[in-house]
């Protein structure tokens, strides 16, 4: 019997690329699965273009509280309401090649000690044009390294009963909270790789501020101490931050209009 | 008979000061003499300092009591009369040669309002963990927009300190890096490339706890100083971020000698 896959999408204001992401479910060679389409309190259309794919197909389910909670507690409030052997996340914003899906569960599936797998991504300019293969998963993985460099990036195939043993998405996290669950999996589970292709990473210039930048590395590292607390490592490593924040003086462009 | 030339040493004092016996010790054992203490207390760490100071006639409390880093030290350099000042922070020690060679370098460069050293990192129970970061890298007026390689130790001639400016409040998690680059404005500045100083690493210091705020207060003092050395004509200023997490095995306090 194929196996359900949840895939949760959290939702904030993303209505130019939505269509291309669910587009990109609907476009799955592994059919069982269900969209958790969780909109945070979008004001910008997105929720309707939501309700419109799950009126189309019910395999979408809309979810959501009409408020704005944040995308970590987005994702974990629709994990909560998933029904799937396994579980994911993707983003509003970015894309599934066609065999994600079928691609990760046969991989999980031949090696049924895995918590979690993760893939290979590429990354896309806002206009979905190909910029260069994504470089995290470059990093060997083990559970130890997963502690200083986060390469279990998308695409992440969860098994369910892995992700309700160790907690599940912190929802008070509003960053890192991905880097952190995996941490949490990767102590009490094995994690597999797989080198494929699976996921479009859309990158958008200028969408993060210095200080949400700031944040999300404070957030990475102090998840990654508490990782090494938990591993009950801190009497033999130290854990540091390395950090490079470079002053850079551009010159300026010339007004290039007439 | 030589003069000894005197130096005022600074020494904010914040919070419990759990390791400001072992900063006061640092500078007891210096091979040179001349040098008087004026501790600042921020805000509740009056008592602390009071403790630690009263059995040493070398070392004095500031007489104002302030609730911030900039204005306790302003208030302190305001009052001075000595020909040097340097400020040691109550969480991290000198080299007992620190003081001298910085001396040394300034006597060479009589033009020279500043001169600063290398420094390495200790944690908690003062184990090693490694070089400080930038000081190695070259200095030059313009290089230090880009990168703060001056410090955190620095003897500064009083004259030179009092014609930049001085400590200011204007950023207030970045009164250092603000202070060295208006001095690189109006004084020249010299490198002594010798570790002459442990800055204490624990989850209290300020470049721990604080850390976010020192990037962005650090960034906005670049953007004054472009704009006030008229670079911001032809120039835009930006900030990139790149972080990682370094595991190191935990090893003994074993000197300071790889790095020196």
């Amino acid at each position: 019997m194929p196996a359900l896959i949840s895939i949760a999408i959290p939702i904030y204001n993303t209505a130019r690329f939505l269509p291309a992401a669910l587009d990109s479910l609907l476009a799955q060679n592994h059919a069982e699965w269900e969209g958790l389409l969780w909109d945070d309190g979008s004001t910008d259309g997105s929720g309707e273009i939501a309700t419109d794919y799950a009126r189309r197909d019910p395999r979408f389910r809309v979810l959501g509280n009409g408020r704005n909670n944040g995308v970590s507690a987005a994702s974990s409030a629709a994990l909560a309401e998933a029904r799937g052997d396994y579980l994911a996340v993707l983003d509003s914003d970015d894309m599934l090649e066609p065999d994600a899906l079928a691609s990760m569960l046969d991989f999980m599936r031949e090696r049924p000690q895995l918590g979690m797998a993760y893939s290979q991504y590429v990354e896309v300019a806002e206009d979905g044009t190909f910029l260069t293969v994504g470089k995290r998963f470059l990093k060997p993985y083990s559970s130890h390294n997963l502690m200083v460099d986060f390469m279990t990036y998308q695409f992440r195939l969860i098994r369910a009963d892995a992700y309700r043993a160790v907690g599940g998405i912190d929802a008070g996290m509003p960053v890192a909270y991905d880097y952190e669950l995996c941490l949490r999996l990767s102590e009490r589970f094995d994690v597999g790789y797989l080198p494929k292709l699976l996921y479009r990473y859309r990158m958008r210039p200028g969408s993060i501020s210095h200080a949400s930048r700031l944040r999300q590395v404070r957030a990475s590292f102090d998840a990654a101490q508490r990782s090494l607390q938990r591993r009950g490592m801190q009497g033999q490593y130290a854990l540091s931050l390395g950090l490079r924040a470079r002053h850079v003086l551009r010159p300026k462009q010339p007004d290039t209009e007439t | 008979m030589t003069t000894m030339p005197s130096i005022t040493v600074l020494v904010p004092v914040r919070g419990d000061a759990a390791y400001l016996q072992a900063a006061l010790d640092s500078l007891r054992a210096q091979t040179v003499d001349g040098w008087s203490a004026l501790l600042c207390p921020l805000g509740d760490a009056v008592h602390v300092a009071g403790t630690q100071a009263t059995s040493d006639p070398r070392m004095r409390i500031a007489a104002t009591q302030s609730m911030t880093e900039s204005d306790a030290l302003a208030h302190a350099a305001a009052r001075i009369d000595s020909e040097f000042l340097c400020v040691l922070d109550a969480d991290d020690m000198l080299e007992p040669t620190a003081l001298a060679m910085l001396l040394q370098a300034l006597d060479a460069d009589p033009d020279a309002g500043m001169a600063y050293s290398r420094h390495v990192l200790v944690d908690a129970k003062d184990r090693m963990l490694g070089p400080g970061p930038l000081c190695e890298l070259a200095y030059s007026p313009q290089a230090l927009l880009l990168d703060f390689m001056t410090g955190p130790l620095r003897l500064i001639r009083t004259t030179a300190y009092r014609d930049a400016g001085g400590h200011r409040g204007t950023h207030p998690d970045a009164i250092e890096y603000d202070l060295c680059l208006r001095l690189s404005e109006t004084a020249g500045i010299v490198h002594v490339p010798r570790a002459l100083y442990r800055r204490r690493i624990h989850p209290q210091a300020p470049e721990v706890a604080r850390w976010p705020e020192g990037i962005e207060g650090r960034y906005n003092a670049f953007a004054d100083a472009v704009k006030r050395r008229g670079l911001d004509a032809d120039y835009d200023c930006a900030l990139h971020i790149d972080s990682w997490h370094i595991m190191q095995p935990l090893r003994p306090f074993g000197g300071v000698g790889n790095w020196r």
